[in-house]
């Protein structure tokens, strides 16, 4: 009988202990998934804007040493970024988080989604500024490292035999190709993604020397 | 070990034990493995997996291998419409004079395209032959909108509920811990219930204990007092006969009969039942003058005996009101082992005077 006793006695120590290591992240994780669904619903009826802001406010609820769910909100506010009109801005955080993840050697499963999300912001980038000033080279920078990224994502794909990813970094890398190979004419009677259309409309070439300014 | 012990009953058992005795039984088991047979030999064998026979699509890089019978051929210059990007990786002599060209070819457009047009031999001269060509296909359909394919919300997996099994883990400690601990817990609603019993509401507080000096008669003094002057209540006499009976019940080795029976020993015996006869003597003299000395020598015989003689007993005795009524079964069962009890040890029997003062009360 005093073994069960002193279990029952441990059990909340036992449970404190796992609340300091883990639990403390749970609840606010918990918080973040709410608010993180919200802003899906808002991503995917087209409301980019406003799915950003749920989803900082979600990266805000969420615990700080919390990396990987921080790491996982801060691609998603990336992609919303990249479709409402501000793909520079989104590859710039997504080079950054890339480049955490590679000096804190976390190799973690959403490093991908990070730079597929980069591969995208280039490309929508290069596609508007190649509409917006086609006298100007500086698209050319985007689409190439964009090109470079969908080509290693698309052969890690294939590797790992993962035929959905393969064909949608194929597919990509493919488009991207034809941005680089396209002339002009045909790439102005093209329709125009809504991605690209919304960075016109922000003015991306500004974007372009913020960012490249930027240290 | 169970397996031992198998093993152990395999060998007391004869052979013929786990033989099939019935015919039927061996038809039965002949048919059932004959069915198994039957499904393994039917089952439907994992499909192989697809083998990628697919051309390479635009962009990926591939490698292709080709003889050539000069050493030191190159890449042909790039142009910006040049549809097909290649590289020579490594160059090992072959066979026959001639040379293999390890090579890595990347499509820039659809189409199908001759490996050694892009190959020039030292001269600068496109090779052309042999022919050695490659398939680049598509990914994006003829009829796509848009060239490139955007990255959708991903569903989110949602966390385990924290707070919910915090709340489920507080439960189930705190059910744990009313299971440890269920002995304490009922020992303790038993000491409430019984104190809850004891002060019922709108009853005499509990009498305090009485001290060591108190004697029977420093009890009995007051009721007699009043009984003397007349001014005794139905209530201090029914007290008064309960102290009677209790001392009287025990030294007598009587408490184990009925209340009446054991009023009328008490009263016919001479030492014990004189007080109650003074007493009653005095209730029916009106105008009898009772004097103090009378009282002191009434309560003469229980000058020398300690209070704690009854006060002891007398918890349940305050609330015989509450108490169940008498059950006649089982007002014989302990009559029947009455007798093992002495005079002056407590026992089992020692509630039977809860009911004396009622009944008292209806004999007279």
């Amino acid at each position: 009988m005093t073994r069960p006793i002193i279990l029952w006695c441990l059990a909340p120590f036992v449970f404190a202990v796992f609340h300091l290591a883990l639990g403390s992240r749970l609840r606010p994780a918990e918080l973040a998934s709410k608010q993180r669904e919200l802003a899906e619903e808002m991503e995917r009826a087209g409301r980019y804007k406003e799915a950003g802001n749920a989803y900082k406010r979600a990266k805000d609820t969420a615990h700080p040493s919390d990396l990987s769910l921080r790491a996982r909100l801060d691609i998603d506010l990336a992609r919303t970024a990249v479709l409402s009109g501000a793909p520079l801005e989104g590859a710039h955080h997504m080079e950054q988080l890339v480049n955490t993840l590679a000096k804190r050697r976390s190799r973690l499963a959403f490093e991908e989604d990070a730079k597929a999300t980069r591969a995208l912001g280039l490309y929508f980038a290069a596609y508007a500024l190649r509409l917006d000033s086609p006298a100007s080279e500086a698209w050319r920078h985007h689409a190439e490292a964009s090109r470079r990224l969908f080509a290693e994502l698309h052969d890690a794909a294939k590797s790992q035999n993962r035929n959905g990813d393969t064909f949608f970094y194929g597919r990509n890398l493919e488009a991207t190709i034809l941005l680089q190979r396209l002339r002009q004419a045909e790439l102005a009677s093209a329709p125009t993604p809504g991605p690209v259309l919304a960075a016109l409309e922000n003015g991306i070439a500004a974007q372009t020397i913020s960012f490249e300014t930027a240290p | 070990m169970p397996w031992s012990r198998l093993l152990t009953l395999l060998k007391e058992r004869p052979p013929e034990f786990f033989r099939l005795r019935s015919k039927t039984l061996r038809m039965a088991s002949g048919a059932l493995a004959a069915l198994l047979c039957l499904f393994w030999a039917l089952r439907p064998s994992p499909a192989p997996a697809p083998k990628s026979e697919l051309p390479p699509s635009v962009g990926t890089e591939n490698k292709a291998s080709i003889l050539l019978p000069f050493k030191n051929c190159s890449v042909a210059p790039h142009s910006p419409n040049t549809p097909l990007e290649l590289r020579i990786t490594s160059i090992t002599p072959a066979d026959k004079g001639q040379f293999r060209y390890e090579l890595l070819f990347s499509g820039l457009e659809k189409g199908t395209f001759n490996l050694t047009d892009y190959i020039v031999n030292p001269d600068g001269e496109r090779l052309r032959e042999p022919v050695e060509t490659v398939t680049v296909r598509s990914l994006i359909p003829p009829t796509a909108t848009y060239a490139a394919l955007e990255l959708d919300a991903p569903s989110t997996k949602r966390p385990p509920p924290y707070l919910g099994i915090v709340i489920s883990l507080a439960i189930a400690w705190s059910a744990w811990g009313v299971f440890l601990f269920r002995d304490t817990f009922r020992s303790l609603q038993k000491m409430l219930f019984k104190a809850g019993k004891s002060s019922p509401k709108g009853s005499a507080p509990p009498q305090p204990p009485a001290p060591a000096t108190q004697t029977l008669a420093d009890l009995l003094r007051p009721l007699i007092e009043k009984a003397a002057l007349k001014t005794i209540t139905a209530e201090e006499k029914g007290r008064l006969e309960q102290i009677i009976f209790l001392y009287w019940g025990k030294f007598l080795e009587i408490d184990y009969l009925d209340s009446v029976e054991q009023l009328r020993r008490i009263l016919e015996h001479p030492e014990a039942g004189e007080l109650l006869r003074t007493v009653e003597q005095w209730l029916y003299q009106p105008e009898s003058l009772i004097t103090r000395e009378e009282i002191t020598a009434a309560l003469q015989a229980y000058m020398d005996l300690p209070a704690s003689l009854i006060l002891q007993h007398e918890t349940p005795q305050t609330h015989r009101a509450e108490a169940p009524p008498p059950d006649d079964s089982d007002e014989h069962k302990r009559q029947g082992d009455g007798n093992l009890h002495t005079a002056g040890e407590p026992g089992p029997r020692k509630n039977r005077n809860s009911r004396s003062a009622p009944l008292m009360a209806a004999t007279k």
